[in-house]
Parts: structure tokens; sequence; C-alpha cells
């Protein structure tokens, strides 16, 4: 009886000894789940998120205070720096005014002689970002606003600097955004004025590279780049950057927008659902 | 009278699992400090290495994979790789437990950091394998060195939960 009991104790301690290592298979399994899209882990993730941002949100009020904290003391240390910058700005400015007001006056009298159709004005709405998902090896962040504000898988988050993030999960009341340093974001750009192709891939740091470029001799330091508007996801024309650094194997984008301290974002839908639907559809098509 | 007590006992044995569930949502509050960017620094795996030594009973192995499912879920990284990184740290210090427990604060804060880079380099070469490019590997450097940075001050905070938890003051 007593061999018996010892040798069930024995067997009882070598399992217990052994659960580690089957949380490290099912950490494997999971792995290849999430290689394979497998889409109840992203239902399941999304569902994970919806519940855990209200606590989130409660957590971050301090950390929201100490950055408005110091903004507000970094603002109180340039403010009169600024104001003398801001004051030969606004009289270089004045001049153009101007010049402004007369164009937009040709350009609307052009406008009526074709019979020129606008762009179609995008939805859009303001969210608070109330939660950060990058870590060692992704970037991404929660938007406060979801399909009940309008938004769609494919909308876009804009600062006031430039383009930021694209909607890549929705639920009600939340938005998961890809900004474009993730390593699975890819923008289809045009880069200076002779308006050449290419790829934007992000590489998790905050200088994303360029791939498939058209001419890549003609590209150089300094020029802007801005969506160019291609397979539709993102409309064209939207600021994204300046070129950085151009080496012999890579050439690095000096983004505007990081994410360094956003409170804020304005969602856009453009309507590229459809566009990713149909892209979708497409890639299943045998 | 007694009730209370036991109420106040059993917050105190799940003080570590809720330090470390604290943890692991704090790492998803957008926080940026003065000067940039700042990236989420899992601190739990300090604790997770704490607990492990010194009282695994408080935070076993089973908490430890609940934990690591959450921060999973938080993080847009490959899902399966914290819970790899949070069991293996727990593995590792449980397993060496015996010749761990003995030594001085400093050894240990040395075998934290080399059981650390072991983990992020497989979590690096895991995560390279699964999406089939190499990339830049600084950004790991980065949140390792300031992990270890922090670790004398997580650890305080976890040696005065541990005492908590064993009822001194």
């Amino acid at each position: 009886m007593e061999s018996k009991m010892f040798r069930l104790k024995r067997i009882k301690s070598q399992i217990r000894r052994m659960v580690p290592i089957l949380f490290l298979l099912v950490g494997l399994c999971c792995l290849v789940l999430w290689k394979t899209d497998n889409p109840y882990i992203s239902e399941i993730r999304l569902y994970t998120l919806e519940k855990t941002t209200p606590i989130v949100d409660v957590l971050a009020a301090p950390s929201r205070w100490f950055d408005s904290l110091s903004e507000k003391f970094k603002k109180a240390v340039f403010i009169y720096q600024r104001n003398e910058e801001l004051e030969k700005e606004n009289q270089y400015l004045r001049q153009w005014r101007s010049v402004a007001i007369q164009l937009g006056a040709e350009q609307q009298e052009m406008k009526n002689l074709l019979n020129y159709i606008n762009y179609p004005k995008a939805l859009s709405s303001t969210a608070r970002i109330v939660m950060d998902q990058s870590g060692l090896f992704a970037r991404g962040v929660v938007a406060l606003a979801g399909r009940a504000d309008g938004i769609e898988v494919g909308a876009i988050a804009l600062t006031s600097k430039g383009l930021f993030a694209r909607v890549v999960n929705v639920t009600e009341h939340m938005s998961q955004l890809m900004p474009m340093t993730d390593y699975l974001s890819r923008v289809p750009v045009w880069i200076g004025q002779n308006r050449i192709e290419a790829l934007m891939v992000g590489d998790n740091s905050n200088h994303p590279k360029l791939i498939m470029i058209e001419d890549p001799n003609s590209i150089q330091s300094g020029d802007i780049v801005v969506t160019s508007g291609y397979l539709g996801v993102y409309p064209s024309g939207l600021s994204v950057g300046l070129v950085g650094s151009i080496d012999e194997s890579d050439i690095q984008i000096n983004l505007f927008e990081t994410g360094e301290k956003l409170n804020f974002v304005r969602l856009f839908d453009f309507g590229a659902k459809d566009v990713l639907i149909q892209n979708d559809c497409a890639c299943k098509e045998p | 009278m007694t009730q209370s007590f036991s109420y106040i006992r059993c917050f105190q044995r799940f003080l570590p699992f809720l330090l470390a569930l604290g943890l692991v949502l704090c790492n998803a509050i957008p926080f940026y400090p003065v000067g940039g960017y700042f990236q989420s620094i899992p601190c739990v795996l300090i604790v997770i290495f704490y607990f492990a030594i010194f009282h695994p009973s408080t935070l076993n192995d089973f908490e430890v994979f609940l934990l690591s499912i959450l921060a999973d879920m938080l993080v847009q990284s490959p899902l399966g790789l914290i819970i790899i990184s949070y069991v293996s740290m727990f593995f590792m210090a449980h397993f060496f437990r015996t010749y761990l427990v003995n030594l001085s604060f400093f050894k240990l804060w040395g075998v934290f950091s080399l059981f650390l880079f072991g983990i992020m380099s497989v979590q690096y070469l895991l995560f390279c394998l699964l999406i089939g490019q190499w990339m830049p590997f600084i950004s790991n450097i980065i949140g390792m060195s300031i992990l270890i940075l922090l670790y004398p001050f997580v650890m305080r905070i976890c040696a005065a939960v541990d005492a908590c938890v064993r009822g001194r003051t």
C-alpha cells in the first residue's frame, strides 16, 4: 500500500515537472497557428483587447497626466524662441497669402469651366490612443473609435504631421492600428518631384526602407515621400516623410510621424475596405 | 475576524500574481518619457525570475502561463513568442533554483542578464524564422539593456511583496 502511494507520488511529481515543457509546446503551437493566419486567434486577440482596453485606459491616466505636464514644461521653455520664429514666418507668409487667394480664385474658375468632380469626402473622427501594443518585434496602437463611430478596416490614421497608420482590425468601440514602422507595413509611395514609384516597407525601426524602386539613381537625400495611391489602400498625395540616408543597399525614410508622444489621431475612411475585400477575393481565386 | 483574516491571507497569496498582472497591463500603456519613443519593456520577466527562485509557490508555472497568454494577446507580435519567453524564464530559474538561491545579489543580476540574453536571442531567431527575413537586432539590445538596468528596482519591489506574502513587514 505504501509503495503504491510512493509510486503515485513519484508519477505526480514527474508530471508536475513536465508541465513547463507542456506550456512551451503550447507556445510553439500558438506560433504555428499565428503563422497559418487562423481567424480564431485574431478574434480571441480582439476580444481580449476590447475587454482590457478600459482597464488600460484607467491605468494610463497618470501617464497621460505626466505626458501633458512634460509637454507643458517643454512648451514653456521654448515659447520665446518659437514666438520669434513664428513672427518671422508670419511676415513671410503674409506675402504669399495674397498670391494664394489669387490662385484659389483662378483654380475655382478653372474647375467651374471644366466641370471638375471633387474627390469624395472621407468620413473622419478623432480618436484617443489608449493602448500601445508595440513590443520588441512589432509596432501597433489601439485607438478608442470603432464601428460605432463609422470606422472600418482600411481607414487611415493621420496626425498634424502626416500619415501615421492604417486600421487593420476593428471592433464596435476600438480599432487596432498598424503604424508604417511595423514590419508588416507596405505603403506604395512617390518620391520627389519626378514621382519615382517605390514601396516603403517597415522594419520596426523609425526609419522604414524603400524597395522595388523605379529609378534608384535619381533619388536624392531630402526628397519628399508621399503616398502614390497605387492599389487604392492609401489615397494619393499624403505626406509620409523625407528621404534620409542613402547607401548601396538601403534607402531609409525619415518619417514625419513616428508615433512619439501621440495622444490623438484622426481616422479617415476613404472606403479602402472595398479595395481590401476585392484584393482578398482576387487572392483566393484559383 | 477569522474571515477577514483569511481574506487578507488570500490577498497576500495572490500579491505576486497581481504585481505581475499590473506590470503586464502597464506594458500596454502608451507612455513616452521626455526624449522620444519608448519601447515597452517586459519588467514582468524580473518578477518571474525572482519568484521562481525565492518563492515558487506564490507565482507558480500555471500563473506564469496565464500571464504570458494575456501579455501575448496585448502585444502585436506573433502569438506564442511571449509565452515561450515567460515560461522559459520560469523554467530555467526554477531548474537552477537550488544553485541560484544562495548567490549574492550581483551574481544573480549577472545570471538574470545571461538568461535574458538567451531568451531574447531565441525569441529573435523564432521571429525572424516566422517572418522569413532578418530584422535589426539593435532594438532587442536596447530593450535588454533597459531591463537589466531596471533589475535592482524591480527586485526591490519583489522583495517587499515577498516579505508581505511571508507575513513580515
